[in-house]
């Protein structure tokens, strides 16, 4: 028989087989990955799916392909304190006569509600990763200026910006708990605290939602003066390996 | 100065007692997997239940996310083991395709060896090196594969697997413990073994009962090390994916140089 034409067959089988060895892997990514879809995180942040799909796997977070939209709301009281978290996506089309325009758009927020109002504040790395930069709602706002926590360790890290620059180290302890992440976005204005994140961050929420909701909850109970849901030493934790 | 410090009586955990107030059995502490949640007090034998007191579920979440974040430390540092695993999981395949490949080219230079005779003629020498180190390529790229496989094992075993191993038990009898979080691990009759707290994976064998004591020392030195600053570990876990391109890269180079020149010297 001439080689020449089997070996093309035998690679073509080979091409073949090592697909469906990837696509075997990537379902045995999923399962091990099933703590990161919708409803596991919604259970592991005290919440229930309100609208969207509970299958939707958070860490591949995959755009479909062509024109969609999607939104995903979790909602619950974790703490005893109403929280929410919302994930908006899609992709818009626009046909001109001499041009297309593709608009997406993306937003995830994680929030509570506050039992007393407060001033804006904004929190930032200071030095996040390239990939990691948190969208700054509030940077363009002027009366809001930097602020000490207290801590320099904190302030080194971290940019904290308010409006009224003594609220800062009432978020000392929520900082705290975050000082081992490598995504952050901390808001606040009126009864409402959130945490924002981008697409590239959507995998660091879908890792570790329990720690984004009680650092969430933390700073919500120093803004109100209440106990802390964990007792937290007030300083960063190590910068750990 | 750095001092060194030896294992300390009260590194050993000891439970407190909780006997329940109902049956005077010990209570235990109900396990939960959300951080949330604040964990009970039950009696297996006469069912009561109780919340645990605020300071005390506020202590227990405390170190169920210092747990939470020991994992995400560990998961970082050991995220290089992703590769290794993709590329030991991927090599048997990549090495049959280019065998096969590899194959097909050798073939096809010995089956059409009449051609190649006439590229050996003036002002052709170019072609002909060319069909000679092509038709090497293949079985290099395969060979390279196979050997980098051995390569990359080889480091993983060397130095990778001892980090993996489970620590020994501070005592003979006793459970060996985590290498990550240090709780006791349960007794199974497997190679490795999922630590219920942080779900790091623990290699077992016999050195953790033969070398108890060694392993001990080591484990001491290397908390030394660590509260000096090093992180002795921290290249480890990329080594076994470098030795599988330093090897594969390099043995593929030689036998690509030795069967181009077998090849020119049969052609």
């Amino acid at each position: 028989v001439e080689t020449t034409y089997i070996f093309p067959v035998l690679i073509g089988i080979a091409m073949l087989a090592w697909v469906f060895i990837n696509w075997r892997k990537q379902q045995q990514a999923y399962v091990e990955h099933s703590d990161k879809a919708v409803g596991a995180v919604a259970t592991r942040l005290g919440m229930t799916v309100q609208e969207g799909d509970p299958t939707l796997n958070l860490l591949y977070f995959q755009q479909p392909s062509g024109d969609f939209q999607r939104r995903l709301y979790l909602a619950g009281q974790p703490y005893g304190r109403p929280a929410s978290l919302t994930v908006v996506d899609g992709q818009k089309t626009s046909e001109y006569v001499v041009m297309r325009r593709v608009t997406q758009s993306f937003g995830c927020f994680l929030e509570v509600t506050l039992a007393v109002p407060c001033p804006a504040f904004e929190v930032v790395l200071r030095e996040p990763n390239q990939y990691l930069i948190a969208n700054q709602e509030f940077a363009e706002r002027q009366e809001l200026v930097e602020a000490s926590t207290g801590s320099p360790l904190l302030d080194g890290h971290f940019i904290v910006r308010a409006q009224d620059p003594r609220m800062a180290p009432a978020l000392s302890s929520a900082l705290s708990l975050l000082s081992t992440h490598h995504f952050v976005h901390l808001a606040g204005e009126g009864q409402r605290v959130w945490m924002s994140f981008s697409r590239f961050g959507l995998p660091s929420l879908a890792s570790a939602p329990e720690e984004y909701m009680l650092a969430l909850e933390t700073a919500a109970c120093g803004l109100e003066g209440k106990p802390m849901p964990a007792q937290v030493s007030g300083v960063p934790a190590p910068r750990l390996p | 100065m750095n001092q060194q410090f030896a294992m300390p009586a009260a590194a050993v955990p000891v439970a407190q007692p909780t006997p329940c107030l109902g049956c005077g059995a010990p209570m235990v502490v109900e396990e939960t997997t959300a951080l949330h949640s604040n964990p009970k007090l039950r009696c297996g034998y006469c069912r009561r239940e109780e919340d645990l007191p605020q300071d005390a579920a506020e202590r227990h979440r405390h170190l169920r996310l210092r747990l939470m974040q020991v994992q995400r430390a560990r998961e970082s540092l050991e995220a290089p083991l992703k590769t290794y695993q993709m590329l030991k999981s991927s090599f048997v395949m990549g090495a049959i395709f280019a065998g096969l490949y590899g194959a097909w080219q050798l073939s096809t230079l010995i089956s059409n060896i009449d051609a190649t005779e006439r590229l050996k003629a003036a002002g052709m020498q170019t072609e002909y090196a060319q069909s000679v180190i092509f038709a090497a390529l293949g079985p290099a790229i395969a060979f390279g594969m196979l050997f980098g496989w051995v390569g990359m094992s080889r480091v993983f075993k060397g130095a990778v697997a001892p980090l993996l191993r489970a620590r020994p038990p501070h005592n003979p009898g006793l459970a060996a413990r985590c290498r990550s979080c240090g709780a006791d691990l349960p007794a199974v009759k497997a190679p490795q073994v999922t630590c219920r707290f942080c779900s790091a994976i623990n290699l077992l064998d016999d050195s953790l009962t033969r070398d108890a004591s060694s392993l001990l020392e080591g484990e001491i030195a290397h908390y030394n090390a660590q509260a000096r600053g090093a992180n002795p570990d921290g290249k480890a876990y990329h080594a076994p994916t470098r030795a599988f391109y330093v090897w594969g890269g390099a043995s593929a180079a030689l036998i690509l140089v030795g069967l181009s020149a077998v090849l020119f010297m049969i052609t």
